[in-house]
């Protein structure tokens, strides 16, 4: 009975491991071209209420907070391996690193939301135009301004990237370790009484089976990201538009893509506990 | 005939609380040791100082030694060859997730065999020896988990067989099987005794005595007696506590 659900459910995670890689494929194929389309439509739209070349370094800026933090992703992975497969449990380092991971984590989203779009607010609490500096002689001519790439002004820049760094580190951390923690100590113990060093039991046992959830885990941190990029990109991008009826196709995709990167990973957590739901037991 | 394994004075503790309390014995080669007791005796926590995987245990601490022919384990700097000297077969089959090749040469890859010819050949004799080959030798290619319990509990013996141990630790290898199957796992293992070392934990007291050279008895951690089979299931047994768990009236 038991090795029979095994099986139908290793099945199941072997299709939905391969799924992963074929649906982000057929996902992000068009949303690369839409990105590629939308980029001239874009600036075309933009450029009725606001100065041509106004959006690019915006773009630009966000682009780039969206690498760092998918570096960001690679390393609270690299991170989790480190806590949770060579570090003791007692040791100083972990138990300092999963407390502020468990305070990090425990931090609503609207507060990185507030502290991303915090620092754009000029003093005078009014929203900073974007990436423009306006002398005592602003006269309100849009075709007067310059645009300005928020990496110029380089202390907000590194407040953001610290931002995205701080909200999307934790939440890898936190879920990669889970990850590596559910496969079953059975199957390790197993290994290691074959005689099969750290290393090959990762290699053969540990990240395959842990491999779907570890992909779940970057999914959604990296929905986060795209969700506070899609805030900045909207905030920006609200006073030249006339409301959400005329939100710009960028937004829309950002936001989207934050959507159902969160539903992906959701839908591969699902498929991977039931596959994992295999017999363990206690042992001593 | 210069003792297989020498414990003295084996101390094992988990936090506060006591696991073993100071035993000592000895294992002679080629010789099936029944280790008998109830729940909580210590009997898996002595198959992990074994083959020291007590070592995952955060909590755990040890003292004492434990001599594999002569030589103090704790001081073997290759854990990992140390491991593959000693075979053991867990109380619930866990099939690795791989095909059932895969399982039972992954022992053997561990330790850098690469050839092909010889990995076949190992697989064969190595489930052969389990008495599973004339079962799976038509899909050895499927996963491991696909077999049934029994099955999934001869492919662990013929994985701990894969790396030729000289001591083969079985902890109560036969929960998860039907007793027709433990018949022919029995047969198995009175012809391996031939070429290794058998330290058998059970809870079947009737299978000790089947097949056990001598027979340990533990209770909460102490080593009560460990005497040749006859004595131990004789109804004269020094201590009162063996024959009480032996004959029932407890345990």
């Amino acid at each position: 009975m038991n090795a029979m659900m095994t099986c139908a459910l290793r099945k199941q995670k072997l299709v939905s491991q391969r799924s992963t890689f074929i649906i982000l494929g057929i996902v992000g194929i068009p949303i690369w071209n839409v990105l590629q389309e939308t980029s001239a439509a874009d600036t075309e739209a933009a450029s009725a209420a606001m100065p041509l070349n106004m959006l690019s370094p915006l773009l630009d800026d966000l682009y780039t907070l969206l690498s760092i933090s998918f570096v960001a992703i690679l390393f609270g992975i690299a991170w989790a391996f480190y806590l949770e497969e060579w570090l003791p449990q007692t040791h100083w380092v972990r138990r300092f690193i999963e407390s502020v991971v468990a305070i990090l984590g425990g931090i609503p989203s609207i507060f990185y939301g507030i502290l991303a779009t915090g620092v754009f607010f000029s003093d005078a609490g009014t929203l900073k135009t974007i990436g423009v500096v306006r002398g005592p002689q602003d006269t309100g001519d849009m075709s007067a301004l310059e645009p300005l790439s928020f990496q110029q002004e380089t202390p907000v820049f590194y407040i953001l990237v610290l931002t995205f760094i701080l909200m999307v580190m934790p939440l890898t951390i936190k879920t990669a370790q889970a990850a590596l923690r559910s496969v079953a100590t059975p199957i390790r113990e197993a290994a290691y009484a074959l005689g099969a060093s750290h290393w090959q039991v990762l290699k053969k046992q540990v990240i395959p089976i842990a491999l779907t959830r570890i992909l779940a885990t970057g999914c959604r941190a990296m929905s986060s990201a795209l969700a506070t990029v899609a805030l900045i990109f909207g905030i920006y991008t609200w006073q030249y538009t006339n409301g959400p009826g005329e939100m710009s196709n960028r937004f829309v995709l950002f936001l989207g893509s934050a959507l159902f990167l969160s539903i992906f990973s959701s839908v591969l957590i699902k498929l991977d506990a039931s596959a994992s739901a295999d017999p363990t037991h206690p042992t001593r | 005939m210069r003792n297989k394994i020498e414990i003295s004075d084996l101390q094992v503790h988990y936090g506060d609380q006591s696991a073993l309390n100071g035993i000592s014995f000895d294992v002679q080669p080629n010789e099936i040791l029944g280790i008998i007791g109830p729940a909580q005796s210590g009997k898996t926590t002595l198959l992990k100082v074994i083959n020291r995987t007590l070592e995952f245990v955060p909590e755990a601490t040890l003292n004492g030694t434990v001599k594999l022919d002569g030589v103090d384990i704790s001081t073997i700097g290759d854990v990992y060859g140390l491991r593959r000297r000693i075979g053991m077969v867990l109380p619930l089959p866990v099939g690795l997730p791989l095909s059932i090749y895969d399982n039972v040469a992954f022992a053997p890859r561990a330790a850098g065999l690469r050839s092909k010819s010889q990995l076949d050949e190992l697989v064969e004799r190595c489930l052969q020896q389990a008495a599973l080959w004339d079962e799976v030798k038509d899909r050895l290619n499927t996963l491991g988990t696909k077999l049934s319990g029994g099955q999934q509990q001869r492919l662990t013996i013929a994985r701990a067989l894969s790396h030729q141990p000289e001591v083969l630790c079985l902890d109560e290898f036969s929960i998860a099987i039907d007793p027709v199957t433990t018949m022919r796992i029995e047969e198995v293992l009175k012809t391996l005794q031939k070429e290794m070392t058998i330290l058998l934990v059970t809870n079947l007291v009737q299978q000790a005595k089947r097949l056990a050279t001598r027979t340990a008895f533990f209770l909460n951690g102490d080593l009560i007696e460990i005497d040749s089979t006859d004595v131990i299931f004789s109804d004269t047994p020094t201590q009162q506590a063996t024959y009480d768990y032996v004959n029932g009236t407890f345990g």
